[in-house]
Parts: structure tokens; sequence; C-alpha cells
């Protein structure tokens, strides 16, 4: 009562013009005022109007001596009294089952969810009760004000003073809260939203999906009783509406408890509560939809789940809350799903401008979820390329929306670092994969700055492999793309497939101005801004068109010669295997690689696959004449072999890589062929004539068991190996080599592929060098009897029948190191960078010289160490 | 060692795809003028063998027929082989 | 170079179809061809560089010649005097500038460091037949070179560009001692 008594003090002025019996009055009116305030405060009367009309008397006879403020403070002063005493200490006292929940939240979170739902009705309730009764009591307060209105003038009209006391409380109220708010609150409003939002999506997913075995699970959530039953026993009639029933009754429940923290003073906490939730939850659905599933596209599945459960959900709340008009503002932000239909709304006409921020915030944060999701996975993304191109569509939306490149590359580059730019990776796996990434990173990335910036860690790698040139060649021309198990199996070679792409991009028509503009609006990522969604994907290819995936892949060689030469290398050799003459789809590759290589530099290749278009020609003609000749003529040759079984590819060998040329004798009426071949032919084409490359070719032929037949497609060597065998069925290697006129080691190797056929087998001769190989007359392994085996002998490297590059590059450095020593003697001295360019400017044909300046001065620091040349003061010196 | 016992095995060469390279008939390799192989091609044209053939003068010196038409005509009037300087 | 390479191939084919169209040879020959140089530049150039290819893989000692930094028409030459000469011992540089219709036509060649010989006059100038009326296609900067050294070694004093030279070529140990006198090495 100190307050009181200070408030009587503050007012001795008004007391010294009181009479005595005035003052009598005053105290009287006083004391009893402030006991039936007790009495009415604490709620202990039963019988309200009985003591109202006292307390009426009382409060205008204090009223009628001006100390309507002493009133009206001491009353609300009782009110707060009471709140901090009783009422917020009981409303808290619910939760006290609560304060450690960290600790709670691993164990049996699901049964803390369902009590706290419970407890959290029940605390809002009753303390909504309370509220409701102080509210009655504030209103008798009012209203006896009200009646000794007319005699003091009291400013303001009636529903003011109402208004201006109610706030009041509010006030009183919130603050009382507040001050006393347990710490573990906000979570357990945070739990509480969140158990109901989760219920919500599940009843959801049921309207969604739209089939009678959700409707039994809707009955089944409502028969277990995991929904609120203050709201009602409701009646559910037939199963008509039952979701919307449920979805209704859950709404109101949470509206409830939404409308009783805001009226508790709990606004923001309670907007905060519900928001983080929601969050939470876009976020696990984002999780589930997304996963590991890189071959749909999920951005739309999610936009239309934002409208189904939180907006839906938000929407119904501000409605129930009546307060959805309270969002609108003057800002006419337009929302990337304008176009899309919103007929999510049922019963609603238009969304209201709460609703659309609320629309924009989750999209954004969907957009940021996802494109993080797909950001961390993008390695797997692309391996899984083209399939996962979904994935990359969605996460190019994500990108635009939020703007977040920066993160896409960073993140992608230590994934590659880590997974694979190692030893373990083959170089055709790492270079299907920058193939992808340049293809998938086209996409997100349409300029290729960002792509740039991704492919220099691979490009790096990559040239410090060894067979990075020949993996890019098989990827380029080799219809399976060289990796069997690799994506892209469509049986076109990567180089049509660019050239399709070309092609396609050729036929879109485009201006090249609004290219720059895009590309300056990428390198300046200030600027940047999102494409409008309304772009259509033509315009999509067309941007495509400015990421050379050829050029990109020639880059991590950094000269076309390079890559030229290792495919005429591998041209040759697979040129020299063909027995058909059939080159259409080497043609077409040529063709290919003219368009972007230019026709200089294919020229010899061209001239190689004109060398196979004449030899069809030409050995028809000479066949043709050959047999008119032997029917004429002799026919009782002793050998039983006619031209017919022979072909020949006739090269013009100053065009083709360095040919490995080794002896080798092959089987008399063959090597009797051959030379009536080149005999024929010199008559025909005089003056050329032919120098046969015994040792290249293949041979198709056929050893009849007795039981079994089996054919073997072969090379010369192994061919001539096996015809030894049909007069004499065991030789020593000695022999056999003498005879076949190759070095015994090579015959060794060459032998093993019929020791591995079960044809010869092998045994240890007299001497321990020496090896005795015998015919196998019948297969022990009866497994393959009775079949056509058609083999086909693996390419090993010993049967390279083309020098290697790395063989020319060894020739190539004595070329170099004779044209430096030319240079020096006839200008005395010359710095590094002039030597440079003098082998650039005259070195240009067979070797061309196409080494960088490093490379130069390493190959030169090595003719200094050799005592070739000298350094002196930057100047390369002949050693006298 | 030798094995006379009798297989009735038969081998029997159904293909023989053989590879070999032409070349003119010629004793020197390269073109005296314009210094490519004879095999190769002279700077005028770009396919070998028949497309760019070899004429051989009556001193048996061989030439690309384009170079050493060149060569007849920057000597007018009189043309040597420029060989041997034979007519 | 790719352009270059392009023309090249643009070049050629002009220049194929000029072969099968162009009249008799006869008429063509007065004034020297009225082709486009390119067409000429090319082969010369393919020439040149076959050329040096070969100089530079055969090894031979005592000769010695390269292009100059930008310009294969231009060449520096470098010969030794052969051994039981009164040359051995020298080294003389020399230039070799190359005509468009290369070779055809023969290379003019000049010796840069001085030479005390008897055709050799005092700016250079060499008298050698196979360097004017004796010239042949199938003569290459080696064989030039090697023409060069030996006629170090047997100078052809009937006709002399340097008649001192030429009176002295008679006694070898004096002649000798003026070639020491007189040679200065380039640096």
């Amino acid at each position: 009562m100190t307050a009181d008594a200070l408030s009587l003090v503050c007012n001795l002025g008004v007391l010294d013009s009181l009479s005595e019996a005035s003052i009598s009055e005053i105290l009287e009116s006083w004391n009893s005022f402030c006991l039936i305030t007790e009495t009415i405060v604490k709620g202990d009367d039963a019988d309200l109007s009985s003591s109202y009309s006292k307390f009426q008397s009382y409060v205008s006879s204090l009223c009628k001596y001006g100390l309507r403020s002493l009133v009206e403070e001491h009353f609300l002063i009782s009110l707060q009294d009471m709140l901090e005493k009783h009422v917020a200490p009981k409303f808290w006292k619910n939760f006290d089952a609560y304060s450690n929940v960290t600790d709670l939240e691993e164990n049996d979170k699901d049964m803390h969810e369902d009590e706290v739902e419970l407890l959290l009705c029940k605390a809002l309730e009753e303390i909504s009760l309370e509220k409701q009764y102080q509210e009655k009591y504030l209103l008798m307060l009012v209203k006896s004000l009200q009646l000794c209105q007319d005699s003091t003038s009291m400013e303001g009209h009636p529903s003011d003073v109402e208004k201006f006391f109610f706030s009041k409380y509010h006030l009183i109220i919130s603050s009382v809260l507040m001050t006393t708010l347990p710490r573990q609150f906000p979570e357990v409003l945070h739990w509480y939203f969140k158990g109901r939002l989760e219920e919500l999506s599940t009843i959801m997913a049921g309207n969604y999906e739209d089939s009678e075995s959700q409707d039994r699970i809707g009955m089944e959530l409502y028969g277990k009783g995991k929904h609120p039953t203050q709201f009602g026993n409701m009646d559910i009639d037939g199963s008509y509406d039952q979701k919307e029933i449920l979805e209704n009754k859950l709404v109101r429940n949470i509206g409830m408890v939404v409308h009783n923290l805001r009226s508790l003073g709990f606004t923001s906490m309670t907007e905060d509560a519900y928001a983080s939730a929601i969050f939470l939850l876009l976020k696990a659905k984002v999780f589930d939809l997304a996963g590991d599933d890189y071959r749909s596209s999920v951005l739309e599945s999610i936009k239309e789940w934002i409208q189904a459960v939180p907006l839906q959900f938000l929407h119904a709340l501000l409605d129930y809350l009546g307060d959805s008009i309270s969002y609108l503002s003057p800002s006419s932000m337009k929302s990337p799903l304008a176009s899309s239909p919103s007929s999510c709304y049922p019963g609603a006409s238009k969304p209201s401008e709460g609703i659309i921020r609320w629309q924009l915030r989750l999209e954004y944060f969907a957009y940021e979820t996802l494109q993080d999701l797909r950001i961390a996975k993008l390695f797997e993304i692309i391996v899984d390329y083209p399939d996962s191109a979904p994935a990359i569509e969605d996460l190019k939306q994500c990108l635009e929306y939020t703007g977040q490149h920066s993160k896409l590359v960073d993140s992608f580059i230590s994934a590659l670092q880590y997974r694979l730019l190692t030893a373990g990776a083959s170089t055709n796996d790492i270079l299907h994969q920058y193939v992808s990434t340049i293809k998938a990173l086209r996409t997100i990335d349409p300029a290729g700055v960002f792509l740039e910036a991704v492919g220099e860690p691979i490009r790096e790698y990559l040239r410090g492999r060894k067979d990075t040139i020949k993996c890019i060649v098989t990827m380029l021309t080799d219809g399976t793309g060289g990796n069997n198990n690799g994506p892209g199996n469509s049986g076109d070679s990567l180089l049509e497939e660019l050239n399709r792409d070309e092609e396609n991009q050729e036929t879109a028509g485009l201006d090249d101005d609004i290219n720059i503009d895009d590309k300056q609006a990428w390198i300046d990522v200030q600027r940047w801004e999102p494409d409008p969604v309304e772009a259509d994907p033509l315009k999509g290819s067309r941007y495509r068109r400015k990421v050379d995936v050829l050029g990109m892949i020639v880059g991590i060689i950094g000269s076309k010669d390079q890559l030229v030469n290792e495919y005429r290398v591998m041209l040759a050799e697979k040129l020299l295997n063909k027995t058909d003459y059939d080159i259409d789809t080497e043609i077409r590759t040529l063709e290919l690689l003219k368009i972007h290589f230019g026709e200089n530099s294919m020229q010899k290749c061209e001239i190689m696959l004109n060398d196979l278009i004449d030899s069809k020609r030409t050995n028809t003609n000479v066949k043709a004449t050959i047999n008119q000749l032997s029917q004429t003529g002799a026919e009782s040759q002793e050998h039983e072999v006619s031209f017919d079984i022979l072909d020949a590819t006739i090269i013009s060998s100053n065009f083709w890589p360095p040919i490995q040329d080794e002896v080798v004798n092959i089987p008399e009426p063959v090597d009797q062929l051959l030379s009536d071949y080149a005999k024929r032919y010199h008559e025909i084409k005089t003056p050329r004539k032919l120098l046969w490359k015994k040792n290249l070719g293949t041979v198709k032929l056929e050893l009849e068991f007795e039981d079994r037949t089996l054919q073997f497609t072969v090379t010369p060597v192994h061919a001539s190996i096996i015809m030894q065998f049909q007069d004499q069925t065991s030789w020593n290697s000695k022999n056999l080599a003498a005879a076949i006129g190759v070095p015994v080691d090579t015959l060794q190797r060459r032998i093993s592929f019929w020791i591995s056929k079960g044809i010869i087998a092998e045994s240890s001769g007299e001497d321990s060098n020496d090896h005795v190989y015998t015919l196998v007359d019948s297969m022990a392994d009866g497994g393959k009897t009775g079949i056509n085996n058609e083999e086909l002998v693996a390419d090993d490297d010993a049967e390279r029948s083309v020098a290697s590059v790395e063989d020319q590059l060894r020739k190539e450095m004595t070329v170099y190191e004779k044209f430096i020593v030319g240079m020096l003697k006839n200008f005395g001295s010359m710095a590094l960078d002039r030597i440079h360019n003098t082998l650039k400017m005259f070195c240009v044909s067979d070797p061309t010289y196409d080494k960088s300046l490093q490379q130069l001065q390493f190959f030169l620091s090595g003719l200094v160490a050799e005592e070739k040349l000298e350094l002196r003061d930057g100047m390369y010196f002949l050693k006298k | 060692m030798r094995c006379f016992q009798e297989l009735k095995i038969l081998f029997v060469i159904y293909r023989w795809h053989a590879v070999v390279s032409w070349t003119w008939d010629a004793h020197d390799e390269t073109c005296g003028i314009c210094r490519m192989a004879f095999d190769g091609c002279c700077p005028y044209y770009k396919l070998p063998g028949d497309d760019c053939p070899l004429i051989w003068g009556a001193c048996n010196h061989a030439f690309h027929l384009h170079c050493i038409m060149k060569w007849v005509n920057s000597q007018i009037p009189q043309a040597h082989c420029p060989m041997c300087r034979r007519e | 170079m790719a352009t270059m390479n392009n023309q090249d191939s643009n070049n050629n084919n002009n220049n194929n179809n000029r072969q099968v169209t162009a009249g008799p040879p006869m008429n063509a020959s007065k004034q020297p061809l009225p082709t486009p140089k390119t067409v000429d530049t090319q082969s010369v150039l393919k020439r040149l560089q076959s050329e040096l290819m070969a100089l530079m893989m055969s090894g031979d000692s005592g000769i010695s010649a390269f292009p100059e930094e930008d310009n294969i028409f231009c060449w520096k030459g470098t010969i030794s005097g052969s051994k039981d000469t009164v040359f051995e011992g020298t080294e003389y540089k020399l230039s070799l500038s190359f005509p468009n219709d290369y070779p055809f036509k023969p290379p003019k060649v000049k010796f840069e460091t001085g030479c005390f010989h008897p055709n050799v006059d005092v700016f250079g100038n060499i008298c050698l037949d196979i360097l004017q009326d004796k010239w042949s296609s199938a003569y290459d900067v080696r064989t030039i070179l090697i023409s060069i050294q030996s006629l170090l070694g047997e100078p052809n004093t009937s006709s002399p560009l340097n008649t001192q030279a030429a009176a002295l070529w008679g006694n070898q140990e004096e002649y000798r001692k003026m070639v020491e006198k007189l040679y200065k090495p380039v640096a």
C-alpha cells in the first residue's frame, strides 16, 4: 500500500480544501474500494453483480473528489499484482517439465510433441480464461467510471476510454509474462508448431494424392487421437470431406493457439516460432523430394508443395485470425510464380499481400536449400550427366534466383580435387567428367565464365598425364567414346555430337549483340540479373553456342597439331588393320576434324584415306587382270592358293606416320602371290612399284581339326608361325624363328597367342634357353568342341604397326638440337626467346616446333649440361 | 626332335590382307627441283601418285612433271637437265 | 600460320587451274610468267624449308647456314677453309639472298668477311659459274656452300676479280701470310 500512500501525499493540495466530513467520506470510500477491488480481482466473490453496485458507488464517490486517477491506478495495479503473483506463475508452471528441453529433445521427441500440444492448449485456455475474467473486471471499472463521467468533465468518447484501459491492460499482461518468461518457452512453441505442421503436411499429402487409401490414413490418424480434441467430438458424416474436416479442425486449433498467444502479447515470438517450423518443414521436404534422385526435376513439386501445405496453412491461419489484410503494403512485388495458376486457394478469391510475401520468402528459401543440396552433390550429378539433366536444370533456376554462383565454383572445385584429380582415376574418366562438366555447366553458365574457373584445375591436372592426348583422340573419334561404362554410349563419337550441336545452333538464328550483353552481365556479377522466367528453351541453345566444347578439349593440350598428330597415328593403326576398305566412318570423322582444325592440318590424313579408296580400286584392277592371265596361262600351279584370297592396302608411305618394318618370312605360296601382285601392279602403274610390308596386315585362317574347325583373324606373323606347323608339327624355338625370319624373342612373344588358344603346346628343350613347340592334335578341354571360333588378336602394345607418338617426339628433339646448333653457328649468340622465335619460324614441318618457352629452356639447359652449349649473360653460345 | 605323327589338321588361309607401299621406280628419292620426295608431291599439287607424276628426261633423271615444266619454262630458249646439263 | 596455310591451299588450287588452262609454255616464258607472286612464294618457301631441314640434318662439317630471324629468303652462311689449303683455320661469313623464283634462278651470294681470293672482290662478290649462267635448280644451299668452300682452295685464276690475289696465288707461302694478315673474323 506504499504506492497508495504516496498517491495520497501527492493530492495534499486537494485535501486542504476539504471538510472533515468529506475527508471521512473519502477515507471510507477508499478503504471500501480497496477491499472490494481485492475481492473482485481475486475472483473470490461469486456474486459479481451485488459487489458491482457497491464498487460503482465507491468509485463514483471517489471520482467526485477528483480521485479518479488514483482509482484507475489502484485497480490496474491490483490486476497486475494478481497476474504477477498467481496467473503468470501458474501458467509457467505448466512448462516446468521442459526446463531441460535440450536434453530431452534427443530422446523421445514424438512423445513430447504430443504432450506439448496438450499442455500448451490447456495452459493457454486457462490463462485466457483468467484474462477474460480480468477483462470483465476491467470492464466493471470502465463502466463505473463512465457513469460518473457527466459530473466530472472527462475528455474523450466512452469507447475511447474502454480502448485506453484495455490496451493498458494488455501491455501489463504481456510485460508481466515477458518478464517472467522461462527460457524454454520459445522452444516449446517451436515444437508445437512443428508437430502441428507435420500433421497438416501428412493430411495434405493425402489430399494431394487424392485416393481412398489416404482417407483411411486420415481415419487412423483421427482414431488414434493424435488430433487435438478440444474442439471437437464432431460427427463425421460418411467419408466425404473427412480430410477437410480434419484439416479445418487442425487449422482452427492452431489458429486458436496463435490467437491466444497473440492476445497474451506473444505476437512476434509466435510468428518466429511458426515461421521457423515452416522453414524446417520446408527444408525437410526439399531434402525428401530432392534426395539423391537427379533424373527428375523437383523444383515444380517443391513449389506445388509450398502452395499446398505451408501457404494454405498460412492462408487459413491468417484468415482465421482475420488479419490477412494487416500485411497489406503498397509494394507491388511480383512473384516468380505469378504466371502459374494459383488454383491452390480453394475458396479464396485472391491471395493477400501477406501471403504473397510469405510465398516469396518460402520460395527463396526452397531455391536456396535445393541449390545448396545440389551443389553439394554436383560431382555425382555430373557423373550422371546427361541423365541428371533435370537436376542441372533445377540448379540453374535456383541460381538464377539466388545469384550465388560463386558457391558452386568453390564447392565444385574442391570436390574435383578430392574425388577426381587423384592418381586412382583413369585419364578416360577424368576426360569424361571434364566433358560432362562442360556440357552440364554450360546450361547453368552459358558464357562459360565459371566454367573457365572450374575447368582449369582439370586441364592443369590432365596436362601432367602421359596418355591424355591419346584418350582425347579416342574420345573424340571413337563411337564408344573410349569408355564403355561411361555415359554417352550412344555409338556416336563426341565429335559427331559436337557437330550436331553446332548445326542445331546454326539453324537457331542468332544476333550477336545480345550475346555480348550477356557476357558482360556474367562477368559483372554485381549487376547480374536473373533471366526472365519466360525465356524459352530455344534461347537457351543460343547461349550454348558460346561454350566451345572442342576448344576446351584442345585447350587441355595447348596445340591442335599434337592432337592431329596423335589422331594420324591412330588413324594409321586403324586403317592398316582394315580388311574391307570400308572407311565411311573415318571419312566422316575427317570431315568433322577438317571443319574444326582446318583442311591443311588434316591433309596427310586425307591422303591416307585417299590411299584406301585408291587401294580398293587398284586392288580390284590388279586382281582382275591377274585372274585373266592365270586362266589363260599356267593352270597347274602346285599351291591351291588363288588370288581371290589376297587383298592389299597400298599406301603412300610419305604421308603416313613412320611404319614399323619388320622382316618376316611369310608362307611361300602367299609370298609368291605377293610378288605376282607386285609384278602386275608394276605393269599397270609403271613406273611405280610396290614394296611389301610383310609384317603388316590381317590374315583370316581356318584350322580344320578332325572334330572341329577353328577360325582366327591374326597378324601375318601369327599366320606365318602357325603355317609352319602344317608340315612339321614340332619345332624348337631357334629353328622356328629362323624359318620365319624373326628374332627368337619376337617369336616367343607372338607364339604365346597360339599357346593361349590351346593350339600349340610349349615344353622346354634340351638346353634351358630352348623351347619346343608342338602342335596340339586334340583339345583336352572339350568345352569348345565344334564351335566356329572367330578370334581377334588383341592389340597389345608390342603389335603396334605404327611408331608411337613418343618415338616421334624423341626424334623431334634431335631435329631441334640440330637447328639450334645451326642457328648459333651462323649468328654467334642468341637469347632464349630469339631461339624460340626462330624455331617457330623455320621449324615448320616434320616436325613442327610446338614447344613452349619453358620447355625450350629446359631442353637448352640439357644441352648446356651436355657441354654442347654455353649460357652467358642470358645468351646461348656454341661450346667451342 | 621331329614328330612324324600324321595329324589330320588342315590349315586354310582364306583371306590375306596385305599392306604395301608404292614408290616411284626412280634412282633418286627427291625431286631435284622442289626438294620434295618423289613419293610425296610437288608444291603445286596436293595428292601424290597419279595426280603428281614423274617424268624422265633423256638422261634418265626424274623430276616431278610440274617442277620440270617450270624449270624448262624458266630456261628458254634452251633448257638443260638441272642435274647433268644435258638438253 | 593457319591463314597462311589456307592461302597456300587456295593458291595451289589456282595454280592447278592455271596449269590446265595456260597456253603452251613457250608463250608464257618471255616475261617471267605474269602469275601472282604468292604462288611461287609458297613453293619457294617449301623448298627453302626442306633445304634448311636437309642442311641441318646433313651434318656436313665446315659449312653451315641459317635463315635470318624473320626472313627465310635471307640466310647467313659460314664456311671454314679446308684443310691443307692456305685458308685452313679461317672461317668466313656469307650472305645468301634468294629470289622469288628460286630455284629457277640462283641466289645472290656474297662474302661478309673480307676474303683475299682471286675470285672474290673487295665487296665480297663472288665469281662462280654455278651462281651465274651455270645455275641449275638442282643446286641448293648445301651444294653452293660446298662449291664456294672448294673454290677457296681451287681458284680460277684465268678471270680474276682480285688480280693481286691471282698474282700471288703461285706463291702459296706468301699467300698464306697475306690471308692471315687480312683475316678479320667477325666477332
